[in-house]
């Protein structure tokens, strides 16, 4: 057992408490806090700078951590980025672009299908998570994509 | 015409490679693994006795080589191919190529695996010797126009399949006239690219349906038993996620009448070895015929917990020409086991493939678990194969204990490094409805929802954001700065409490 053995004090909320964290051989952490014994793991590889997913005691939870750095980048772009303008979906997985659904000048609503992927065997419907203007389609048919990819702009107003 | 097998072949890869390698050793039998280019350090290799290259990486210029795999057959000198589920399994030139090398395929013969795998052949022979069937058309659509015609007779809503599917690939539920068409395509379109092959054939849509499957086996002297059903009515675009045995809604006078329809089909098949009769009951519990799986299931542990009878090893008795040494009068089932299937995907976002390196694997164990692994830290969970990385099994003595060993299993399963299916799996052995027994395969669109998969108590809440910081903590990036800075988590739909830290 790698013990890292280090003791240390989180302030959560204001209130200063002791915690303790210790990274296990098989690549987990173990924290003891107020008595709880608590397991996790990073479930995701980190997608992006301020995402996490971990899963906690059996939970899978993700959010997004500002530190003083990002809150900082965010300020200097005028707000997070994405509200308005443009928004430009990417592959979450590499695959291949079966189907595009969309023409560049087309409105989609929030929640319509845009193309479809295909990986492991399944055809995955991409759907937009905003409402809006096709500005671009960036891909063809039949054309494999790498994750992060980007696939389609959508203008957001 | 009985042989003894001395070394058999696994030609497929993954947790049922392993699970069959395990019997074989068991059994005193002698194993060789093949393996594509990415799949050399997997444990399906490691486990054999002996390994062999196929090359390549995805499914047709690897596993599904059959010219390959005979060719390892003859070099290896194994007497015996399993091909495990999917791949070559219900491949009937397969099973006749091998016989015609001189070797012995694990399963049913090509000529049953013609008259049962192919769906339309099947219902034909269901109708034939009176096993209830759901209304559709016994031969594949020529046209749209067709498909058209056929479900304005039926009446909507109907549901197109592939004629040689599986895994609900090539699988449409079509809910209005409107709808066909692109329907009708996308399915040809999916079935040709998954199996080669895009006849597509029409049956009226089941409301409120279960799926409920009876377990056989059958030797080649004419004896034919069942095992008891298992219900699969939880899954997500026709693809099982949990399955267990018994069925809430089968009691023992509707088992026999089940069991009596797939015996008489097997037996009118000709069928041998190890089969699934697949069956969809309605909120009458009337049951009719779905299809016949010609080879072993995913989800075949289950039966094997409440039986005692191990499938693999039955297939090698009856593929070496013995007789089945049980009759029906033998086959107890007794408690309750649930399966759940550990895949690669992210329930919270809509089952996507969750792929990459793994970073630990810990599987669980303890009382009355069993688990099918296949995966180890350092892994890479690909695109290119099936997301099913492994099975949890828990048996209890009844239903409620067979849940909770389950849920505590799944709490201990350690996955790091992807998204899997296990938040999902949690969720569904505590929903209400799920643990009164009331399901049917539209349980999953209806009742889960992946934003539920957030909602987390406040303890949980702050402790995830203290090992959230610790982790950011320990990245390359944060270290660079020299400090750990005061940072801050801003809540997300996943993470909606604000917390503040200071170290």
């Amino acid at each position: 057992m790698v013990r890292i053995d280090k003791r240390l004090s989180v302030t959560v909320d204001g209130r200063t408490k002791e915690v303790c964290f210790e990274r296990m051989e098989n690549g987990t952490f173990q924290m003891l806090f107020e008595g709880a014994v608590h397991r996790f793991w990073p479930s995701n590889h980190a997608v992006e700078d301020r995402e996490f997913a971990l899963v906690l005691d059996g939970q899978a939870i993700r959010g997004l951590i500002d530190d003083r750095r990002s809150v900082l980048m965010q300020r200097t772009r005028g707000g997070p980025s994405g509200k308005s303008g443009h928004v430009t979906v990417k592959a979450p997985m590499p695959g291949l672009v079966v189907r595009i659904l969309v023409t560049p000048g087309m409105l989609v609503e929030k929640g319509q299908g845009l193309l479809l992927l295909e990986a492991m065997k399944m055809e995955n419907e991409m759907k937009s998570d905003r409402t809006g203007r096709i500005d671009a389609v960036l891909v063809k048919e039949h054309m494999p994509v790498e994750k992060g990819q980007a696939l389609i702009d959508i203008k957001v107003d | 015409m009985k042989t003894v097998l001395k070394k058999v072949l696994i030609a497929n890869r993954g947790e049922i490679a392993c699970r069959i390698l395990r019997t074989c050793h068991d059994m005193g039998i002698r194993t060789v693994a093949v393996y594509s280019d990415i799949d050399r350090s997997t444990m399906q290799v490691s486990m054999a006795d002996e390994a062999y290259a196929l090359g390549g990486t995805a499914p047709a210029e690897s596993y599904l080589r059959q010219d390959k795999i005979l060719d390892i057959a003859v070099r290896s000198g194994a007497d015996g191919i399993h091909p495990g589920y999917g791949f070559l399994s219900e491949n009937p030139d397969f099973a006749e190529l091998v016989v015609a090398a001189g070797k012995t395929f694990i399963g049913p013969t090509g000529v049953s695996i013609r008259r049962l795998g192919d769906k339309t052949a099947a219902r034909k022979l269901a109708l034939t010797v009176g096993v209830p069937t759901v209304p559709g058309t016994l031969e594949p659509l020529q046209s749209e126009s067709e498909a058209a015609d056929q479900a304005r007779e039926i009446g909507y809503p109907v549901l197109l399949k592939a004629a040689a599917g599986g895994g609900g690939k090539g699988m449409r539920v079509v809910a209005t006239a409107s709808d066909l068409s692109s329907a009708f395509r996308s399915a040809g379109h999916e079935a040709q690219g998954a199996f080669g092959d895009d006849r597509i054939y029409i049956e009226k849509y089941v409301s409120r349906p279960r799926h409920v499957e009876i377990q056989i086996l059958a030797d080649g002297h004419g004896h034919v038993v069942h095992l008891g059903e298992r219900e699969c009515s939880i899954q997500r675009r026709h693809q099982k996620l949990i399955e267990e045995s018994p069925s809430t809604i089968v009691d023992d006078e509707m088992r026999a009448a089940m069991g009596e329809a797939a015996v008489k089909l097997a037996k009118a098949g000709g069928y041998t070895n190890a089969g699934t009769i697949e069956f969809i009951v309605d909120a009458d519990r009337k049951f009719y015929f779905l299809e016949v799986n010609t080879r072993l299931q995913v989800e075949h542990p289950v039966t094997e917990m409440t039986t005692g009878i191990d499938l693999v090893r039955e297939q090698i008795l009856v593929a070496q020409g013995e007789s089945l040494h049980f009759s029906q009068e033998d086959i107890h089932p007794r408690g309750h086991a649930i399966e759940c299937r550990i895949c690669a995907e992210d329930p919270a976002n809509d089952f996507l493939p969750s792929t990459g390196k793994l970073l630990a694997v810990d599987p669980p164990s303890g009382p009355f678990i069993r688990v099918e692994n296949s995966v180890r830290a350092g892994d890479e969970v690909s695109v290119f194969y099936d997301p099913l990385v492994a099975k949890v099994v828990a048996w209890g003595e009844d239903r409620p204990q067979a849940i909770e060993r389950m849920l505590r299993a799944l709490d201990e399963f350690v996955i790091a490094g992807i998204q899997t299916t296990i938040p999902f799996c949690r969720f569904v052995l505590r929903d209400p409805e799920f643990v009164a027994g009331r399901l049917d395969t539209h349980f999953v669109s209806e009742r889960f929802r992946a934003r539920d998969l957030g909602v987390i108590g406040s303890t949980t809440a702050e402790a995830a954001a203290i090992a959230a910081a610790f982790m950011k903590s320990q990245t390359a990036a944060w270290m660079g700065e020299g400090t750990f800075d005061p940072g801050a988590t801003n809540g997300t739909a996943w993470l909606r409490q604000k917390r503040d830290f200071l170290r």
